[in-house]
């Protein structure tokens, strides 16, 4: 009996575990995902709520009103076209076209759902609608405007300005745009997808803006890199493909610096082969590839590091950023602003703060770190690096006369495509300043020569227009 | 009523089913506590609960508390713990009116149970000795359980020409002090703490006459106290 | 136990009655009709009948009593505001229920005059799980149902008793082959009906006896790593399976198809919040099967989160009272039961709350008293019956002990 008394108490113990645990799965669960399961479409309940709270207000960082309820609960947004075409994917629409924008994904705010049940025994005693709270996002609507004036007509593409101090969204385009007032069947079958959210959702080999994560890996694993010289001579065959650089340029001896301003294909093929795949790797695992995103304001889609059929020939073109990497532009943004700022990446915020009717605020923005991938001695370096790339380098478009600015461009061949991706990511470095951009044509040639230039644009108006802060 | 103010009614009555559920759980929970341990208080006033006696180890005069059921063994998880047992383990079990059952052993011929090889599910009693190489054993119950008043093979068997005993004697054998292995046996003849009693309850002739023994069962191997076999005369 | 006004039964089953009447009372208020506010007065006398009167009558472990019949008047007040058929159907299962708890505490009581009774259970068990592959219906890809007289009966619900009391039996006379194979045979024959969550519940229950009365290490996992290999077996052989462990690793994907079910679990709980939207409120129609095995996300979603925690603590009492049972027997073959009654009730718990929020893949077992289903309210109550039987003959043996130990003592 003692035998048995022994063994149902271990038994006992395993199974009280296991029923605790549920509670804390549950907890845990719904704590970090609960948003994102209330403000999906398919939740019928909002749908019921919704038509006893009026919806609350959406403003952009500077007081400019970006949606409104009229008396007729009918949904209003910014006069201008071009405007609400600007911000269309950051708000998203009522008809919960693209997928959680601000007017779903914060419902909880906009529709009082937080509200306390006495506000709302107030409202009902007095026989009025209740008023959701009005939500103030950290998004320059001016600003957006101006990037959306400044992309290619037609192209599909995206940009995000970000400031990396704080981790503000200025701006979160997606192209091609569409108007929330005006969605015609033209707009819904179009085969560029404008519901679509290019910045958050789109994932794709960024090109040679990845070199920035194999500098890093090489600076880690590869001592005395940064003193190195190398040889490039314009081709690097690799198993059965040669890596070539753009333009069948041949760049001789190089130093790392060099190497990277230039954007030297040979250089950085042959580092990435030197480290080998598990390096590679985990250097952009530390920049947040593989990481399952839960935003608190923002969906992201996962970036990817390739897992299968690595071979050197893989090796080598994912050194460069092509092959089957998967990332966000959103999340090059912030692997930008990481440089910048001292090897630290914010994590990316939309809210700035949500007030409801009676002036009290419910929730207010603080910055959040996300991961810390470098150190500031590296980062510095590599910074260094990214503005030696736009004052003499591929990147040399994007340069701001009597500013610092750093970046790195990128040119992704996609199989099926005749033109590549053109890719830019920067930022400015100078602390009054604090802001990265990722700009993406997707089919619009190279990136120092199609993407460079609009990054260039954004920066002057930032550093010009400095009113719009 | 109108879906607004049942609404209104329902979120209200919210807070008062969580409030109650709260205390729902918490006075279960501490009733469970406090059961637990007034059952463990019961239990710490009786030192017996569960044990229907003893097993006593006859070369060191060590005793082990006998429950129910379980195994003798040498492992720790055993409720009689042998420790020079290295592979043998025995099972026991009281069974009502026939005595502690003794199985496990296979064909082991070693153990002997008063003196003979163990049978399939063979019942020890009250006084018997049991043999598990390197331990001698002997079984004590404890008095008030419902085991028949056999006494062991070994004794009747000695005792088949003697004397016919009377009533009492059958339930408390006379000590033959010459008897060769029949020495007092401080242990298993001690006076009984859980009986103080009983040697009046039985001897006085009054108390017999309303509490008569036992009807002897038809064990041919079993001698009954009247001089008999089987019952028969 | 003094049964004075403040005794800790009377405070616990005063609250939960307590609770009742206002839950009723609220529904009453929304239908405003006579039926709910009869129910209003019934149910919470019948609650407050039960969780005294039988205590009366035999020797019955009350903590249990009152947690389980709380949670049996909370399921039929869940189920009523669902639809009020529903919970009067809940309301005379839970009536058949009781009586068929009250006829399981006799039978363990009086056990010992039984046992040849046994075999014959056993065999009737074998035949009762054969009826629905002759004469069943299909459900939900699982085949387990027959109908008499109209009434929808699942027989491997009252064979779960039957299959407890053998297999304890047969562990308890050390004859462990016997049990590993009859529990096999009923394995296989729910295999063959396509109920897998009832069967793995079964093997779960069987191999945890099977370790409790062995101890051996080795035969338990030996029994995990078979497990194992049978959920990699189904999980190959079974394509109802596959979809289940797909929707449950990601269920937006197709969250208006196969996923429909679980995402809207999951968009109920969350709606829910802490302290729920109120009782009436949620619309509950939405998540499928929201009687049967959603009937957890139903509570989460109308009381709040705060209140799902108290339920689950509720069955985490009821099971360590279970197991308090059973380590109290003196003979094995009832802490064998005991065990294993308790481990069903938790087991079945622990798998389909997990599936409501999306822990474990769905699997098609009910939540046990909350449910819906007659059979289920039935068997969940028979193996509370087991308990209060093998606690009312543990109760005999410490009054024996009791009386043992004053004898000799001056009368």
């Amino acid at each position: 009996m003692k035998l048995l008394r022994k063994n149902i108490g271990m038994i006992a113990a395993v199974m009280t575990i296991l029923i605790l645990s549920l509670i804390a799965y549950g907890t845990y669960s719904v704590s970090t995902q609960g948003n994102r399961w209330f403000a999906s479409g398919a939740n019928t309940y909002i749908r019921q709520m919704k038509r006893d709270v009026i919806a609350g207000d959406i403003y952009d960082r500077n007081g400019i009103v970006l949606a409104t309820t009229d008396a007729e609960g009918k949904r209003i947004y910014q006069e201008d076209a071009g405007a609400r075409r600007a911000v269309v994917h950051v708000i998203g629409d009522t008809a919960n076209n693209v997928g959680y924008g601000v007017e779903s994904f914060m419902s909880n705010y906009l529709y009082g759902f937080s509200a306390s049940y006495f506000q709302k025994l107030a409202h009902a005693l007095r026989g009025e609608k209740m008023h959701g709270s009005n939500v103030t996002l950290s998004i320059d609507s001016n600003l957006s405007n101006y990037v959306a004036s400044i992309f290619p007509a037609g192209k599909k593409g995206a940009v995000v300005v970000m400031n990396y101090a704080t981790g503000e969204l200025m701006s979160l385009q997606s192209f091609p745009s569409f108007d929330p007032n005006n969605i015609t069947e033209n707009v819904k079958t179009d085969p560029l997808q404008p519901f679509w959210n290019n910045a958050t959702r789109w994932t794709s080999a960024p090109g040679s803006t990845f070199k920035i994560i194999t500098l890093a890996a090489a600076l880690k694993n590869i001592p005395g890199a940064v003193d190195k010289s190398f040889e490039c001579s314009g081709e690097l065959p690799v198993m059965d493909s040669i890596v070539r650089d753009a333009g069948n340029a041949s760049h001789g001896r190089l130093s790392l610096k060099r190497a990277f301003a230039q954007s030297c294909n040979v250089t950085f093929a042959n580092i990435a082969l030197q480290m080998g795949d598990e390096r590679l790797k985990e250097a952009a695992r530390l920049f947040g590839t593989g990481d399952y995103f839960l935003f608190q304001d923002i969906v992201v889609e996962d970036s990817a590091y390739p897992t299968a059929g690595r071979s050197d020939k893989e090796l080598a073109w994912t050194g460069v950023g092509q092959s089957a990497l998967q990332m966000t532009p959103l999340h090059m943004t912030m692997i930008a602003g990481s440089i910048a700022y001292d090897g630290v990446m914010m994590e990316p915020r939309i809210l700035q703060r949500a007030v409801t009717g009676n002036g009290e605020i419910t929730a207010q923005m603080t910055p959040k770190h996300y991961l810390q991938p470098l150190d500031k001695t590296t980062a510095d370096l590599i910074c260094d690096y990214m503005v030696e790339a736009v004052r003499s380098g591929t990147g040399s478009r994007a340069n701001v006369s009597g500013h610092r600015i750093a970046g790195k461009t990128g040119t992704a061949e996609i199989d099926g495509q005749e033109q590549s991706n053109a890719w830019f990511v920067g930022f400015i470095d100078e602390p009054q300043y604090p802001y990265a951009v990722c700009v993406v044509v997707m089919e619009g040639g190279g990136g120092g020569s199609v993407a460079a230039p609009i990054a260039g644009k954004i920066f002057s108006a930032i550093t010009g227009a400095s009113t719009s802060k | 009523m109108p879906r607004e103010t049942y609404e209104l009614t329902a979120m209200f009555m919210r807070y008062w089913f969580v409030f109650l559920g709260l205390v729902i759980t918490l006075r279960a929970f501490r009733w469970l506590v406090n059961d637990r341990r007034s059952y463990q208080r019961t239990l710490a006033a009786l030192p017996d609960a569960g044990l229907i006696g003893e097993v006593v180890d006859l070369n060191t005069g060590a005793s082990f508390p006998l429950p129910r059921e379980g195994i003798i063994s040498g492992r720790s998880y055993a409720d009689i713990r042998l420790k020079k047992l290295k592979y043998q383990s025995i099972a026991f079990q009281f069974v009502e009116n026939k005595g502690v059952r003794l199985s496990g052993h296979g064909r082991n011929r070693s153990m002997l149970l008063e003196g003979e090889p163990l049978r399939r599910n063979q019942y020890a009693l009250h006084g018997s000795r049991f043999v598990l190489p390197p331990y001698e054993l002997r079984f004590r119950l404890f008095a008030g359980l419902d085991v028949p008043q056999r006494r062991p093979a070994e004794l009747a068997r000695r005792e088949v020409h003697a004397e016919p005993m009377t009533p009492e004697e059958a339930v408390w054998p006379p000590i033959d002090v010459y008897a060769d292995d029949y020495a007092y046996d401080p242990v298993l003849d001690a006076t009984w703490p859980y009986a103080p009693g009983m040697d009046d309850a039985f001897t006085d002739a009054r108390n017999y006459e309303n509490d008569p023994l036992p009807e002897p069962r038809g064990d041919p191997e079993i001698y009954d106290g009247w001089g008999n076999t089987n019952g028969e005369d | 136990m003094a049964k004075t006004k403040h005794s800790p039964q009377a405070k616990l089953v005063g609250t939960a009655a307590l609770f009742t009447l206002s839950g009723f009372a609220l529904l009453a208020l929304k239908n405003l009709d006579v039926q709910t506010a009869l129910m209003a007065l019934v149910v919470p006398i019948a609650f407050i009948i039960v969780c005294t009167l039988i205590p009366k009558l035999f020797p019955a472990d009350r903590l249990l009593l009152t947690l389980v019949n709380f949670l049996c008047v909370l399921g039929i007040m869940v189920l009523y505001r669902i639809s009020p058929e529903k919970g009067m159907t809940q309301a005379v299962n839970y009536g058949f229920g009781v009586i068929f708890m009250i006829v399981c505490m006799l039978i363990i009581r009086h056990m010992h005059r039984l046992k040849a009774l046994v075999w014959l259970a056993a065999a009737t068990a074998v035949v009762l799980m054969l009826l629905p592959l002759a004469i069943g219906k299909e459900v939900n890809g699982a085949q387990a149902w027959i109908s008499i007289v109209g009434v929808n009966f699942q027989p491997s619900e009252i064979v779960k008793v039957v299959l407890l009391i053998v297999v304890a039996y047969f562990l308890s006379k050390r004859r462990i082959l016997i049990a590993i194979s009859y529990a096999g045979v009923c394995l296989a024959l729910l295999m063959l009906q396509k109920d897998l969550g009832t069967a793995l519940l079964y093997y779960a229950v069987t191999l945890s006896m099977l370790f409790a009365s062995t101890g051996s290490f080795a035969l338990l996992g030996g029994g995990l790593a078979g497990g194992a290999a049978a959920g990699m077996l189904g999980y190959s052989m079974f394509s109802h399976v596959k979809r289940r462990v797909a929707i449950w690793r990601d269920p937006w994907f197709d969250y208006n198809g196969a996923g429909y079910q679980v995402v809207q679990s999951l968009i109920a709980i969350v709606n829910g919040g802490l302290t729920g939207v109120g009782l009436g409120v949620g619309n509950t129609h939405v998540i499928p099967a929201h009687d049967t095995d959603f009937i957890f996300s139903v509570i989460l979603n109308e009381f709040g989160a705060i209140f799902g925690i108290c339920v689950v603590f509720i069955y985490v009492m009821i099971f360590l009272r279970g197991i308090a049972i059973s380590l109290r027997c003196n003979h094995r073959f009832h802490a064998l039961m005991a065990l294993g009654g308790s481990l069903f009730i938790a087991f079945q718990a622990f798998v389909i709350i997990g599936g409501n929020i999306k822990m474990i893949p769905l699997t098609g077992v009910t939540l046990p008293f909350v449910s819906y289903g007659g059979s289920s309210l039935l068997s969940s109550l028979g193996i509370i019956g087991i308990l209060q039987g093998i606690e009312s003959i543990n109760e005999d043996h410490i009054a024996a002990d009791a009386m043992m130990a004053t004898i000799g003592d001056e009368v």
